[in-house]
């Protein structure tokens, strides 16, 4: 039985990043590769797999060594690990998948910047397991991910009307989700600045207006639900009145 | 060399290549303090001396010390930690000489270590290549009125930002808009008045 | 190889350095900057943002 409780917290350490307190849409953190390399779904993506490899790295080593960094240096030795860990993933990139590092650019060593990763290392990793801090760097980064791939796949289903693959990520093979059939109602504007900060706006504004939705539905529903206890007690309280009364 | 170079190498860098909306660096200090103008002001004063003293100094490090050596490979771990050391200097500097300074820029010189917009326009000015084209010396010069540019343009940016803001605090958004959904519709708005001033230089 | 790891430990040195300086300096009185501003803030890695919270 407790056993079974523990895996569920585990498992909620997992996937509370992908959607309930997904690092983009609910906490804004990391905007900036969010709006700059999301001109395509692919590049979104291959920014979501280095920061997956990195948050989850960094939240490992920053657990592991938790006992053993002093208190009073515990962000410049934050800063440190994941400086480590981008400049690995830079090179890595480099000689893995050049079409995908030229189309990064600079935001590969920016990744170091980004408020998510440091946020995550100081606020759950250096006080978890390295178990746990693994899943929640995954889940979260893994959230970060799903976001990127969401923005980067509608700007550029907005500006050229298909979805290619296999053009930036080293797959092997070539092609497009999507036919060019939507291709003469594309608009170029999308896959520029502007596009960008107007298509995570809409995309927020869509998620807080099903978030009210639910919270509007949960509300509706629980004061049916008070209602009916209500009656309840008071049919109860009526019966009991009445057989006390015959008796 | 002219001195027209540095204008437009500052003119570029402030309105063509705007920091936040063009080249998309900084955008979560752009978002952040942006709710009130003196925020915003705080703010683009503190960027603005860390960007032009870190592009200095990480331009020297670049130059004199990881290309002789070959090392470039390590410059993002330098570049990093070099621009948080200065942050440090900077605030137990402000701390001693000004209680006043301190008040006024102390909350956002923290915020500036996980910044992209310095490091990234300390890598921007590497990549620039703009040693190769100026020499090393002279390149020096225009990076650093490249930085100064750049941070002029954040200013700019973040002050009209966050004067808009102060007035759609006021008006009547739907609720589901509300905060940063619309901010950022405005956002993409102002990028888009930016795109009018490609090609003026 | 070697000066690569010279520069690295030298820089962290100085970075470790700096930042201790800075932390033992202590802040001017009555100068701590107002939560007010710090509010809308999202930055969670910031010094300022934690202090905040565990008050």
């Amino acid at each position: 039985m407790a056993k079974k409780k523990k895996d569920a917290g585990k498992l909620s350490v997992f996937t509370k990043g992908l959607i309930q307190q997904n690092p983009i849409f609910v906490f804004l953190l990391g905007l900036c590769p969010a709006l700059a390399v999301t001109s395509s779904l692919e590049t979104g993506v291959g920014m979501g797999i280095l920061v997956i490899f990195v948050l989850t790295a960094s939240n490992i080593v920053v657990s592991l060594f938790k006992n053993f960094i002093p208190e009073e240096i515990k962000i410049p030795a934050y800063i440190v690990i994941i400086a480590t860990f981008v400049t690995i993933v830079d090179l890595g990139t480099e000689a893995i998948s050049p079409p995908l590092y030229d189309s990064l650019g600079i935001f590969i060593p920016l990744i170091v910047a980004n408020c998510l990763i440091m946020g995550r290392a100081t606020s759950f990793a250096s006080q978890n397991n390295v178990g746990r801090s693994a899943l929640d760097g995954l889940g979260m980064s893994l959230g970060f991910g799903l976001a990127m791939a969401l923005i980067g796949a509608t700007r550029e289903f907005l500006a050229t009307g298909e979805l290619a693959y296999g053009v930036y990520l080293p797959l092997g093979f070539e092609g497009s989700i999507i036919g060019l059939e939507a291709a003469p109602f594309s608009m170029e504007v999308f896959v520029g600045p502007a596009g960008g900060f107007i298509v995570i706006g809409v995309w927020l504004a869509i998620f807080n207006a099903i978030g009210q939705h639910r919270q509007h539905r949960r509300k509706i529903a629980r004061d049916r639900w008070i209602e009916k206890k209500k009656q309840q007690a008071a049919e109860r309280k009526r019966r009991k009145a009445m057989e006390g009364g015959s008796a | 060399m002219s001195p027209t170079v540095f204008f437009v190498a500052i003119v570029s860098a402030m309105l063509i290549n705007n920091v936040v909306l063009m080249r998309f660096l900084g955008v979560c200090p752009f978002l952040g303090v942006s709710k009130k103008s003196e925020t915003a002001i705080g703010m683009s004063a503190a960027v603005m001396f860390v960007m032009v003293v870190g592009s200095i100094l990480t331009y020297l490090l670049y130059y004199f010390v990881l290309e002789p050596f070959e090392i470039t490979y390590i410059s993002t771990i330098a570049f990093i930690l070099i621009i948080a050391s200065l942050v440090q200097l900077v605030e137990m500097f402000i701390k001693k000489a000004s209680k006043k300074l301190y008040k006024a820029l102390g909350i956002y010189l923290p915020l500036i270590v996980t910044n992209c917009a310095i490091l990234g326009i300390a890598e921007t000015n590497i990549r620039e290549g703009y040693a190769a084209e100026y020499g090393v010396g002279q390149g020096m010069l225009v990076a650093t009125s490249s930085a100064f540019g750049a941070a002029l343009g954040f200013a700019l940016v973040i002050f009209a930002f966050s004067t808009i803001r102060e007035r759609l605090e006021a008006a009547d958004v739907p609720t589901a808009w509300k905060g940063i959904p619309i901010s950022l519709v405005v956002a993409g708005i102002m990028a888009l008045a930016f795109l009018g001033l490609e090609g003026i230089v | 190889m070697w000066p690569a790891i010279a520069t690295v430990f030298i820089i962290i040195a100085l970075y470790l350095g700096t930042y201790l300086l800075n932390r033992r300096t202590p802040q001017p009185v009555d100068a701590a900057p107002s939560s007010e501003a710090c509010e809308s803030c999202m930055n969670y890695s910031c010094g300022f943002k934690q202090r905040m919270e565990e008050d």
